[in-house]
């Protein structure tokens, strides 16, 4: 770590880590935010854990969620688009 | 502060909200620039103030010329570190590039080539838009039929889809809007008021994450549960927040998709992600405690 990124993660501290860690784990603030906050993060346990269940949640969610759509379905689908085609 | 458009139907959806939201706090994070601005910065202009308004056979505001440009790659489900925030810079260029002509379907294309086209591009996310109905309407058979829907409009509007644009936002936003115009009235699900105001959430956020408890403890015992009790906590949210968090957490679509595809502003989109996770966890937490898993109470 940079003398420079060293000094940014002492002006991060739990509080701010913590109460962005949704917009930092989707990556959705500025780099040099980012990069502020992963330096407070990986150099804190009780920030590390609570990013580790923030993502476990989203880890599970896509795990359950993933479907695979009945094979009636694209047929119908497909089906359709040629009638479709037909009529135009 | 004053009247956000966030949790008012009726507000016009002009949104500026999300510096103004954030500028009550000195550490923010704004989310970069509204994808309601059309290009030159104008504001699109929008009779709809919302999904719920959205004319059921209107397609005009899928062709919003900010869709899809300047996102995020969309395989890029890493999340977190990896993943680059939006560039602006990005969707200048493509939007320089679109007054030129480059990036519109080729002229010359053939009615058989685009429906070739459509076929290789968009036929492959059946899958995903099946479990995104899934989750929408809770009903297998609602499901494929919104699913066929979504893809006769799509087939029907796909010549005004700028190809080099993201497909899968815009295929997600058509689905969207046929729930919500066709579906929704259909089961009766009681209209939820939008009770995610950005105010609330901005008080209640900064206290959420304060008291983390035996996070690890509980990121173990949520890990061990099954599909299906994750599924049916998932159902058992308020819609506009289950789908604000299946959109991000599983389809991986970055904040402005999501405000698109929702048609709702970013600020919005935030606050719902942020209780809808919540709530997420504490149903799952609560679930994981009542089957014995050792879960500190947080």
């Amino acid at each position: 770590m940079n003398e420079e990124l060293r000094r940014a993660a002492e002006l991060c501290d739990c509080t701010e880590a913590l109460e962005y860690l949704c917009e930092y784990l989707d990556a959705e603030m500025p780099e040099g935010d980012l990069a502020r906050l992963r330096a407070h993060i990986e150099g804190c346990e009780q920030c590390l854990e609570a990013l580790a269940s923030e993502k476990s949640l989203r880890v599970v969610l896509r795990r359950s969620c993933a479907e695979v759509a009945p094979e009636s379905l694209r047929l119908r689908v497909i089906s359709q688009l040629t009638t479709l085609r037909r009529s135009q | 502060m004053g009247v956000l458009p966030g949790g008012n139907a009726s507000a016009p959806r002009i949104v500026v909200i999300d510096v103004q939201v954030m500028s009550e706090k000195p550490r923010i994070y704004p989310p970069g620039p509204s994808l309601t601005l059309g290009r030159g910065g104008a504001p699109v202009p929008s009779a709809a103030s919302g999904l719920a308004t959205v004319p059921d056979d209107s397609l005009a505001g899928l062709r919003t010329p900010a869709m899809g440009l300047g996102l995020r790659a969309m395989d890029n489900h890493g999340k977190g570190e990896q993943r680059h925030p939006v560039q602006s810079q990005g969707r200048d260029a493509q939007a320089e590039e679109d007054e030129r002509g480059q990036v519109r379907a080729p002229e010359e294309e053939t009615p058989e080539e685009r429906d070739a086209r459509f076929e290789r591009d968009a036929l492959p996310f059946l899958d995903q838009l099946y479990g995104a109905a899934l989750r929408m309407t809770r009903n297998p058979d609602d499901a494929q039929d919104l699913v066929q829907e979504t893809f006769s409009k799509a087939y029907a509007a796909f010549a005004q889809y700028r190809p080099g644009t993201n497909l899968k936002a815009w295929l997600y936003r058509i689905l969207t809007n046929t729930y919500i115009n066709s579906y929704r009235k259909k089961q009766r699900e009681p209209q939820q008021s939008d009770a995610d105001t950005v105010e609330d959430w901005q008080i209640h956020r900064a206290a959420s994450h304060t008291s983390t408890g035996l996070r690890s403890a509980e990121a173990e015992a949520i890990d061990a549960l099954g599909d299906d009790v994750i599924k049916d906590a998932l159902a058992s949210l308020p819609e506009e927040r289950r789908l604000a968090v299946y959109l991000a957490d599983v389809e991986g679509f970055a904040y402005k998709e999501i405000a698109e595809i929702m048609e709702t502003p970013i600020g919005t989109v935030m606050s719902r992600l942020h209780r809808g996770r919540a709530q997420l966890r504490n149903l799952l937490a609560d679930h994981a405690r009542s089957l014995g898993i050792k879960v500190e109470k947080a």
